[in-house]
C-alpha cells in the first residue's frame, strides 16, 4: 500500500503567474513537476493554503508543466488563496475523483458562475477528439461569467459559445435552465456536461430526463482529505464518496442520490437544505 | 449486556474512517466489516482542525482531523439509518469531563448501539490525556459503565509511558475489552514552506510504520489482562491480521488501510481463512495470544 501516491503525492509549488478572469476570480498557474500524471477534466486536487486551510479545487487549465486553478474568493480560505501572487508557495495533492466520461458525439457544457472551471480542461479535450460542442456559460451577472474572451476566440467549425445571465446583462436573459430550452429548440446534444449551483444542475438532470439523453454533473460537497478516508463527503443514501467515486455522476447514479438538489451537510456533518 | 449481534472477534472499521454517514457506514458493512465503530461523537456539533488535516511520512498517514462530528442529537438519523441493515454498530464516544462523557454516553444509549467504544486518547486534541494515566482512565470508563447496560470498550494510547497499567485500570473499571491502539503522536515539517503541514502542527501517525508498536502493545496487555482485546494500529494484510492474532487481538479493527479500497476487510478474511485451512486450525480463538507462550 502506496500511502503517499493513495493520498495525492504531496508537493509545494509556487505561483508562476496569475490571471484576472473577470473582476472576482482569479486563475493562479503553477509549474508540476509530475504533471504528467495522467489528468482526466473533472478531476481535482486538494489546495494547502499555508496556515489557513486546505481546501478542493478543480483544475482549470491543463498545459503541463504549467497547471491552474481558478479561485473564487467567497471565504477565508479562497480569499487568502486567490489573492497570492507570483513566486509564492501553497501545497497540493492529487488529482483525485473520477472525472468526466468523453464518451459522447454531441455535447451541451454548462457552467454555472465559479462552475465553469473544472469544464474548462473538459471543453478543449472534447474538441480536440472532433466531438461538436456548444459552451453555455452561464452567471448572475456579465462580470461574473468566466472565460467568454478565450471560448469566443475559439468560435468555429464544431465549436459555438452561448452566455446566460440572470439580469440580461450579457447573453440569454434568465436563468441557464431556461437557456437551454431555448438552444435545444434549434439544435440536438446527446449529452450534457455540468458544473454549478446545485439547484441549476438538479433542474438540468429533470431536463436531460425529459429529453431522455445522458447527464453529466460535477457535484460540491464539504471535504477534508480528497483520498476516501474521513467520509465527510458522502452520499444518501448510496455512501458515495464525492472525492472517489464523484465528483462527477452521471444521470442513472443522480437517481439514486436522493440528497442531490436537497441538501448537504456542513463541516461538522448536520444537514443543511439547499 | 445485549451482547447477542456484537462478539468481539473478526475485523472491524475503527473509528474515525468514513464513520461519519449512515450511508457510508452501511456500505463499508456490506463490503465485509464485521462490526463498524464509529467515527467519536462528543456532547455537541463540533468542526475540528483547520485543514491540512492529513499529511504523510516514511510511508504512514499522519491525521488531525480534531474530532469533528455533529454531536450526539445530530448523529441520531446516522445511526438508525446503519442500525436498520443489521451490521453491528459500536458507538465511539469523548467528552473533555467525566460528567460530559456519561451525558454522551447516556443520550447515546437511545440511539441501541451494540457496544460504547471510549475514545479516552485523541492525540491531536485536548481529551488526548485521559489514557495517560490510570487513574483517570478508571474514572471515566467506570462512570460510563455505571449509566450503560451494554458492552463498554476502553480505546488506550501508544503515548501513555505505561500502556499495561492504564489498561489494567479500565479493566478494574469494568470494560469489556480493551482497543489498543490509538495512533501515535506525531509530526510532518514541509521543507519548501518551512513549517508544519498539519493545521493542527500535531497528528495522530497510523498505518503499516506503527504495526509492530501496535504488535507489541497487545502482545504485553495480553498476559497481564483478563478481557479480551481489541488490535488496531497499521494492519493492512491478512498476514498482519493472524500477527496481531497471535500477540493476543480476539477481533481487528483496521483503519487507514480503507484508503486503498474498502473491500480490504474481504481481502483480510479470505487470507484468514485461507491460513487457518492450510494450517489445519478450526477457528481463530485457537491462535489468539499463542505467540505469548513460548
Amino acid at each position: 500500500m502506496d500511502i503517499e501516491k493513495l493520498m495525492g503525492t504531496p508537493t509545494t509549488v509556487q505561483v508562476y503567474r496569475t490571471i484576472n478572469e473577470n473582476r472576482k476570480a482569479r486563475t493562479l498557474v503553477f509549474e508540476l513537476p509530475e504533471a504528467n500524471h495522467p489528468f482526466k477534466p473533472g478531476q481535482f486536487r486538494m489546495s494547502w493554503i499555508p496556515g489557513i486551510d486546505e481546501i478542493p479545487m478543480s483544475i482549470s487549465l491543463w498545459n503541463p508543466p504549467e497547471v491552474g486553478v481558478t479561485v473564487l474568493p467567497i471565504g477565508e480560505a479562497t480569499s487568502v488563496f486567490s489573492a497570492l501572487s507570483t513566486g509564492q508557495r501553497f501545497g497540493v495533492r492529487g488529482p483525485f475523483g473520477s472525472g468526466f466520461s468523453l464518451e459522447c458525439e454531441r455535447a451541451l457544457i454548462i457552467g454555472g458562475g465559479i462552475g465553469m472551471a473544472p469544464l474548462r480542461p473538459l471543453v478543449y479535450q472534447l474538441h480536440e477528439n472532433g466531438i461538436d460542442v456548444t459552451a453555455l456559460v452561464a452567471a448572475k451577472t456579465k462580470n461574473e461569467l468566466l472565460y467568454v474572451d478565450e471560448l469566443e476566440r475559439l468560435v468555429g467549425d464544431g465549436f459555438d459559445v452561448q452566455l446566460a445571465t440572470d439580469d440580461g446583462s450579457a447573453g440569454f436573459k434568465g436563468i441557464a435552465t431556461d437557456a437551454v430550452r431555448e438552444i435545444f429548440q434549434n439544435a440536438h446534444y446527446d449529452t450534457i456536461y455540468t458544473c454549478g449551483p446545485e439547484p441549476m444542475m438538479a433542474k438540468l438532470h429533470l431536463f436531460a430526463k425529459e429529453m431522455g439523453i445522458t447527464i453529466q454533473a460535477s457535484l460540491e460537497r464539504f471535504m477534508k482529505c480528497g483520498c476516501g478516508i474521513c467520509g465527510t463527503c458522502a452520499l444518501d443514501p448510496t455512501g458515495d464518496l464525492v472525492c472517489v467515486e464523484g465528483p462527477v455522476f452521471t444521470g442513472n447514479r443522480l437517481n439514486a442520490i436522493e440528497e442531490f438538489g436537497k441538501y448537504h451537510r456542513d463541516s461538522t456533518g448536520v444537514k443543511i437544505r439547499l | 449486556m445485549t451482547g447477542d449481534r456484537l462478539k468481539i472477534q473478526g475485523y472491524w472499521l475503527a473509528s474515525g474512517i468514513l464513520g461519519v454517514t449512515g450511508a457510508i457506514m452501511k456500505r463499508v458493512g456490506v463490503s465485509g466489516a464485521d462490526a463498524i465503530v464509529t467515527k467519536s461523537i462528543g456532547p455537541a456539533p463540533r468542526r475540528g482542525n483547520p485543514g491540512p488535516i492529513l499529511a504523510t511520512s516514511h510511508g504512514g498517514l499522519l491525521n488531525a482531523v480534531g474530532l469533528t462530528n455533529p454531536g450526539i442529537e445530530g448523529f441520531r438519523d446516522e445511526i438508525s439509518t446503519l442500525r436498520n441493515s443489521r451490521i453491528p454498530v459500536v458507538l465511539s464516544i469523548f467528552g473533555s469531563t467525566i460528567d460530559e462523557i456519561t451525558e454522551v454516553a447516556m443520550k447515546g444509549l437511545e440511539l441501541k448501539p451494540d457496544a460504547f467504544e471510549l475514545n479516552l486518547s485523541c492525540p491531536h486534541a485536548k481529551i488526548g490525556q485521559i489514557a495517560h494515566d490510570p487513574d483517570l482512565t478508571f474514572r471515566y470508563v467506570k462512570s460510563v459503565k455505571d449509566v450503560v447496560d451494554r458492552p463498554v470498550f476502553a480505546k488506550i494510547t501508544p503515548n501513555a509511558s505505561d500502556v499495561v497499567s492504564v489498561a489494567a485500570a479500565a479493566e478494574r473499571a469494568g470494560a469489556d475489552a480493551v482497543v489498543a491502539i490509538n495512533t501515535v503522536r506525531g509530526m510532518k515539517i514541509d521543507i519548501y514552506q518551512k513549517r508544519p503541514v498539519l493545521g493542527n502542527k500535531v497528528g495522530g501517525f497510523s498505518g503499516p510504520p506503527i504495526f509492530p508498536i501496535a504488535v507489541r502493545c497487545v502482545y504485553d496487555l495480553y498476559r497481564e489482562l483478563s478481557i479480551p482485546i481489541i488490535g488496531v494500529g497499521g494492519v493492512t494484510s491478512w498476514e498482519d491480521a493472524i500477527e496481531m492474532h497471535l500477540a493476543g487481538a480476539s477481533a481487528i479493527q483496521v483503519g487507514t488501510a480503507v484508503l486503498n479500497g474498502i473491500d480490504v476487510f474481504h481481502h483480510i478474511k479470505q487470507g484468514v481463512a485461507k491460513y487457518l485451512h492450510d494450517e489445519g486450525i478450526s477457528k481463530i480463538s485457537e491462535i489468539v495470544g499463542a505467540a505469548t507462550r513460548s
